[in-house]
């Protein structure tokens, strides 16, 4: 079973897409803040789905933080604010495996979540 | 006054013309340069003629005093001759003759001349040569005519004593009009017009007391009484033992009209410079004013006189005068012009200063001196420095503005994810709900559905208007997209028993966001379809030049005329109670006209209340622009 860290400060979000995740065969672990997301990164996890608006940093500095830190998975970012072209081809050329918009399609989630373990 | 001279007869022409005439005269003609103010005269010109018969080989003399080379001028007198001429400018006629035996041998008529190069020239008559003088009378002649009409100017010969003409070149009878025949039959008196002759002939007087080198600007009469200006310099010949002058003229009337007018413009930059505003001043190397305008001394509160000749120092503080100095020796050296402004200070007066400095350059090139023309731009400075506010002001608003479209967009979609997500969970539960449950979810869905909608056209809208809109260009297959878009929405249309027609043309790439295109398309053909009851809708697409046009025409309710100019104001509809029963956010067509009009296209409806509507839009094949749009959201 392939295993989820998913920071989220939104408890309402983060259980849904706990859920729905869940439910298609995802283990999914919730951290509302960047410092735990920071310590809890240490366990190994197959995808760091990360929410870039957070209270004490960004999505993206977490990122950074933890590819500093050697930490071995995939990334991924689900967000609302609206992404170039230019940045999105930044993004994945840094290690960014998808990035999702929100609102989402509930479909469209678990497709693309999907896809970045094939 | 440069550019006329050019066309002027200077001494040096002249004398280069008449020196060909001596080189064929049949008189001998010698050319001596004064030395030590006339005490001696050294050999300049030896005329062939003068060689032969003398039996001199002219480099041997040629260099060397008179008094060495002919020992006998001063036995003769001649010598005398020649330093009184020297000293009055006045020609002398001097005959001599010398005894053999208590008879005659020799006679020899002398006429000695002073030059305008202060010169002295000798001709020499031999009239015991008179046996050949037939013969080389007639092959000077011959030589005469050819010098005369390889000559631009014209050259006349008059006689000196009643100044009848004796010959001229050809050029000087196309001037005046005459032949060279009736020419003969006129004198110095008939070719000037009679109110000018006193002036004329005052001239060649002063002429031949080399008092002018060349009469300049005399006017000159045609034989059609026409009147015309010209440079004339004369010089004395003998021909036959009889004195002549040999004139050359030159036809100045352009000349002269360029000198008035040049004049004239002299007087117009004169007053400029005297009105000028500006400051504008010539300063030599040492930093001294040679010349300044009247707003130089409005400036320092000096009188002209005050100024000019005194060093820039006298009117500054020490650190502007060396600012000003600094400014000065950099043109001087580099030899380039400079711009600059600057802060000054005159008493207790302060303001802002632009000096434009350029060099002055001799013939030599060397720079000689530094012109300036110096302004007060304390106003323009002001409007500057407001102006550099208001656009740092501009900038903070715009970062705001960038700002606020980041955080609405994120504080809005936050609620709204989570409510979607539930739903999507909520979905998987619909069949065990109750009917009304199911109906209940289906109205939440759908109005979330519209909610994010339109909340995504807002910030569209909103990011286009802030200019903070990114278009991604790239080749685009415009058949593609309209195939795409009819087929996108066919169920919907076919719901409606509505039939979507694809008539569009072949299409060459067009420079274009895909992204947009398809939007656009959407919108249009959603737009038709909700608008349509029955019939069809039909795709139209075709080239026109530089630009793409497609047509999308539907069977629809029609807008009557007068609403169809606010159809792309935002959340406008036609009549209020369309809102409900169409739906839509009511800025589909705002957008549509935004992205069509942000790619280079513009947009046209065409409508007829109750029959249909056709709503057209063009985009530019090739889009030259499309790297100079704003940048956008990151």
């Amino acid at each position: 079973m392939k295993r989820i860290l998913y920071v989220e400060d939104n408890e309402d979000t983060a259980d849904a897409v706990k859920v729905i995740l869940q439910k298609n065969g995802f283990e999914v672990q919730v951290e509302s803040c960047g410092k735990d997301a920071l310590n809890k990164a240490h366990e190994h996890f197959d995808l760091i789905l990360l929410d870039i608006m957070l209270p004490d940093m960004s999505g993206w500095d977490i990122f950074e933080k933890l590819v500093r830190k050697k930490i071995k998975t995939r990334y991924a970012f689900l967000s609302a604010i609206p992404v170039s072209n230019e940045r999105l081809i930044e993004l994945k050329k840094a290690g960014i495996a998808d990035y999702i918009m929100k609102p989402f399609e509930k479909e469209d989630l678990i497709n693309r979540i999907k896809r970045i373990f094939e | 006054m440069k550019k006329s001279d050019s066309n002027r007869l200077t001494k040096k022409q002249w004398e280069t013309t008449a020196r060909r005439f001596y080189d064929i005269f049949n008189d001998y003609v010698v050319i001596y340069d004064p030395i030590d103010g006339g005490k001696d005269f050294i050999i300049r010109y030896f005329n062939p003629k003068a060689e032969k018969t003398d039996k001199i080989k002219k480099e041997n003399i040629l260099g060397k005093k008179v008094t060495t080379a002919f020992p006998s001028v001063k036995k003769f007198g001649l010598f005398n001759v020649f330093q009184r001429v020297y000293k009055t400018g006045k020609p002398e006629h001097f005959p001599i003759k010398w005894y053999e035996n208590n008879r005659i041998a020799g006679r020899r008529d002398n006429f000695v001349h002073k030059l305008p190069t202060g010169e002295i020239m000798a001709i020499y008559d031999n009239p015991t040569e008179n046996k050949f003088f037939k013969d080389g009378l007639k092959e000077s002649e011959e030589k005469f005519e050819a010098v005369f009409n390889s000559s631009n100017d014209g050259i006349i010969i008059a006689d000196q004593r009643n100044k009848k003409f004796y010959t001229g070149n050809k050029v000087i009878c196309k001037m005046l009009g005459y032949s060279l025949n009736e020419l003969k039959n006129l004198s110095v008196l008939d070719i000037h017009p009679k109110k000018d002759l006193p002036h004329v002939l005052s001239e060649f007087k002063k002429q031949s007391e080399r008092k002018i080198d060349v009469a300049r600007n005399l006017p000159v009469k045609r034989k059609d009484g026409s009147v015309f200006f010209a440079d004339v310099s004369s010089s004395p010949m003998i021909i036959s033992g009889k004195p002549y002058l040999l004139g050359i003229f030159r036809d100045v009337t352009e000349t002269k009209k360029t000198e008035e007018a040049l004049k004239e413009s002299e007087e117009k930059f004169r007053a400029i410079v005297e009105n000028a505003t500006d400051q504008i001043f010539i300063l030599d190397k040492n930093q001294r004013f040679i010349f300044m305008n009247p707003a130089v001394s409005m400036l320092f509160g000096k009188p002209a006189e005050k100024i000019i000749g005194q060093s820039i120092y006298k009117f500054f503080p020490k650190h502007i005068a060396e600012q000003f100095v600094k400014l000065n020796l950099n043109v001087i050296e580099s030899g380039k012009g400079n711009y600059s402004e600057q802060k000054m200070i005159i008493g207790k007066h302060e303001f802002y200063n632009s000096s434009q400095l350029n060099p002055i350059k001799n013939k030599n090139g060397d720079i000689i001196a530094v012109m300036g023309i110096t302004r007060d731009i304390t106003e323009r400075k002001k409007y500057e420095d407001e102006l550099k506010k208001m656009n740092e002001k501009l900038k903070e608003i715009d970062a705001a503005k960038t700002n606020f479209l980041n955080v609405i967009s994120h504080e809005l979609k936050t609620p709204l994810t989570a409510i979607t997500a539930h739903l999507g969970i909520l979905d998987d539960f619909k069949n065990s709900l109750e009917e009304q449950g199911r109906t209940s979810l289906d109205a939440i869905e759908r109005n979330n559905q519209m909610l994010r909608m339109l909340i995504d056209n807002i910030l569209e809208t909103s990011r286009i208007e802030a200019g903070k809109f990114e278009l991604n260009y790239s080749k685009v297959d415009i058949n593609k997209v309209i195939k795409d878009s009819a087929n996108n929405l066919k169920i919907l249309s076919e719901k409606k028993g509505i039939h979507i027609i694809d008539q569009t043309k072949k299409l060459p790439l067009i420079d274009a966001d895909e992204m947009r295109v398809k939007e656009i398309m959407n919108n249009l053909i959603e737009n038709s379809v909700k608008f349509t009851e029955k019939g069809s809708i039909i795709l139209k697409a075709k080239r026109n030049e530089k630009h793409i046009q497609v047509s999308v025409i539907d069977t629809g309710i029609g807008i009557p005329k007068d609403k169809i100019k606010n159809l792309f104001q935002k959340f406008y509809q036609v009549n209020s109670s369309m809102g409900r029963r169409y739906g839509g956010t009511g800025l589909g067509l705002t957008i549509t006209k935004q992205l069509i009009e942000l790619q280079g296209g513009k947009i046209e409806v065409k409508s007829e209340l109750g029959k249909g509507s056709t709503f057209s839009f063009t985009l530019p094949i090739n889009n030259h622009s499309q790297n100079n749009l704003k940048g956008g959201v990151k």
